[in-house]
């Protein structure tokens, strides 16, 4: 018995790269023996390694503000009589608010978004919520997310869109800052969730050879393997391929400049995802901070303010660093709750009910506030809270109508007949 | 899984710092000389319990380069690297992860 340099190399040691690109992943997906995955590497061939086909699909990203966010203070409604004597000391005044009509004002720190709000691609619907009002974080998530009240089956409307027009690539629905997969991407639809970019390779040598052999070795053990572990392995071997090029971080277009931290960070990615064309249908993003029990403070200074601020101008780097790819990608901002009409003792706000969505981007009939306002006088609120006379899955379900035309609602959104809300548009 | 095998290819190859503590390379090698698809079974044996089929042991050598009948005659021989990499390959595998 020898070690031959064949045996030391393998039956071809420059397997590897021999190959082409195109031929690798001809050979991986006829490995994996999968009509789908043969289809999606198909795509990331023509998509990631040539980069020839244009691909025109509209995307949708949706921006969840985790822990409540107050959307009185996001869009105030300076007009409604009882708003300033709710909120002694956190109230804004009309001199202070951008963008203002007779009843409504946004948030001065939304002010790196005003331009849009002028052009009419950035906009809001407000007094939107769930059908009944639940102040749990965690279970007013999960309704929003799940968008099917009354069923049993662990599926989130994103999964259910992506079941809809999907093919099965996980890259189609992808969930960037946390790695953990958001009720909205729960279901049988394969989907992404990651913290940062760079953290989706498989770990290897920097050797190609290596790299190589790596990947084959996955693909023998794998590719065979059934059940949601395999579909999920093999998952992850495409997709780590496919965004090989994403993994090295690279500075954003145009000159746009995100704020620092997290918000700033999941924007930067999942620009950098969409301008990648990779087949990219649906992002959700998680944005935390928005549960401002105390000191919630005023438009020059405090919790409030500062997140806004990272909002809005990461949404305004996010565009930017778009390019001409704004053109078809649609911003929604979701929380689980509004917050309470009336200030507490610590100058917060705690958990209410009715809150507002902020609308940017393709499609979005902007430079207006989309309401049936209830009013916040005593009588018309819902044990203190803002009413909801907007059901948020009317506002989603326009955004999917317009945007993706292809999508069955009554299969993404069950049981449900959205009513009209007029704030997106069909666009080419 | 992404995830996972990062994990995996980070504890075989002592990517870990502080206190951990590793056994020997030689004490995973079964008495040698001996084909590499062997020291291949006998490591699964102990990793896993389990004994490896062809398919597997197939998967493993090709993670390292090297054909089943190469002949380890000692560790020197599988280099500075492949000892990690057959460790941590064994643990991505199905056999592993379902079990």
């Amino acid at each position: 018995m020898t070690n031959t340099r064949e045996a030391v190399l393998g039956t071809c040691e420059c397997e590897g790269l021999a190959h082409s690109r195109r031929a690798f992943l001809k050979t991986v997906g006829t490995v994996a023996g999968s009509t789908v995955l043969a289809t999606a590497f198909g795509d990331v061939f023509r998509q990631v390694a040539f980069g020839a086909i244009t691909d025109n699909a509209n995307v949708l990203v949706v921006l969840s503000l985790r822990g409540g966010a107050d959307g009185l203070s996001l869009v105030v409604p300076h007009g409604d009589p009882a708003y300033v004597g709710a909120r002694p000391h956190i109230a804004l005044s009309p001199s202070e608010l951008i963008g203002n009509d007779w009843m409504f004002g946004l948030h001065p720190a939304l002010a790196p978004l005003l331009p849009k709000w002028r052009d009419g691609s950035f906009g809001a619907v407000h007094a939107v919520g769930t059908p009944q009002p639940n102040r749990s974080h965690f279970a007013a998530m999960e309704a929003i997310e799940d968008a099917d009240p009354g069923s049993s089956l662990r599926c989130g409307w994103v999964n259910r869109m992506i079941g809809v027009i999907g093919t099965d690539e996980p890259v189609e629905g992808a969930q960037i800052g946390t790695s953990t997969v958001p009720t909205s991407l729960f279901g049988p639809a394969p989907s992404l969730s990651l913290n940062r970019l760079s953290s989706l390779k498989l770990i290897s040598s920097s050797d190609p050879i290596r790299q190589q052999y790596h990947r084959q070795s996955l693909h023998r053990v794998w590719d065979g393997a059934a059940g949601p572990l395999g579909q999920g392995a093999r998952a992850a071997l495409t997709t780590s391929l496919t965004l090989a090029p994403l993994t090295q971080d690279r500075p954003p277009h145009n000159g746009a400049v995100y704020p620092y931290g997290d918000v700033g960070t999941a924007m930067a990615e999942t620009a950098r995802l969409i301008r990648a064309q990779v087949g990219t249908r649906v992002v959700t993003v998680d944005a935390g901070g928005w549960d401002m029990h105390t000191s919630l403070g005023t438009s020059t200074s405090g919790a409030m303010r500062n997140k806004v601020n990272e909002l809005a101008t990461g949404l305004a780097a996010f565009f930017a660093d778009l390019g001409p790819w704004a053109d078809r990608v649609t911003v929604v901002t979701i929380s689980e709750f509004g917050r309470r009409v009336t200030e507490n003792g610590s100058q917060g706000l705690d958990h209410g009910y009715g809150n507002c969505m902020l609308l940017l981007g393709a499609g979005v009939i902007g430079g207006r506030v989309h309401t049936r306002w209830p009013g916040l006088g005593g009588k018309k609120l819902v044990d203190g809270d803002l009413a909801v006379t907007v059901d948020i899955r009317s506002v989603l379900a326009e955004v999917l109508k317009a945007r993706f035309p292809e999508a069955d609602l009554s299969a993404v959104f069950p049981s449900f007949t959205p009513e009209w809300v007029g704030a997106v548009r069909s666009t080419p | 899984m992404l995830n996972s095998w990062t994990v995996h290819a980070t504890m075989a190859n002592g990517w870990v710092g502080g206190a951990v503590g590793f056994q020997p390379p030689e004490a995973w090698m079964p008495a040698l000389p001996a084909r590499l698809s062997f020291v291949v079974d006998h490591i699964v044996r102990k990793l896993l319990a389990r004994q490896s089929s062809a398919a597997l042991r197939s998967a493993v050598c090709r993670k390292v380069g090297l054909r089943p009948d190469y002949l380890v005659r000692s560790i020197r021989d599988l280099g500075s690297w492949r000892l990690g990499s057959i460790l941590s390959s064994v643990l991505d595998t199905p056999l592993h992860m379902t079990r």
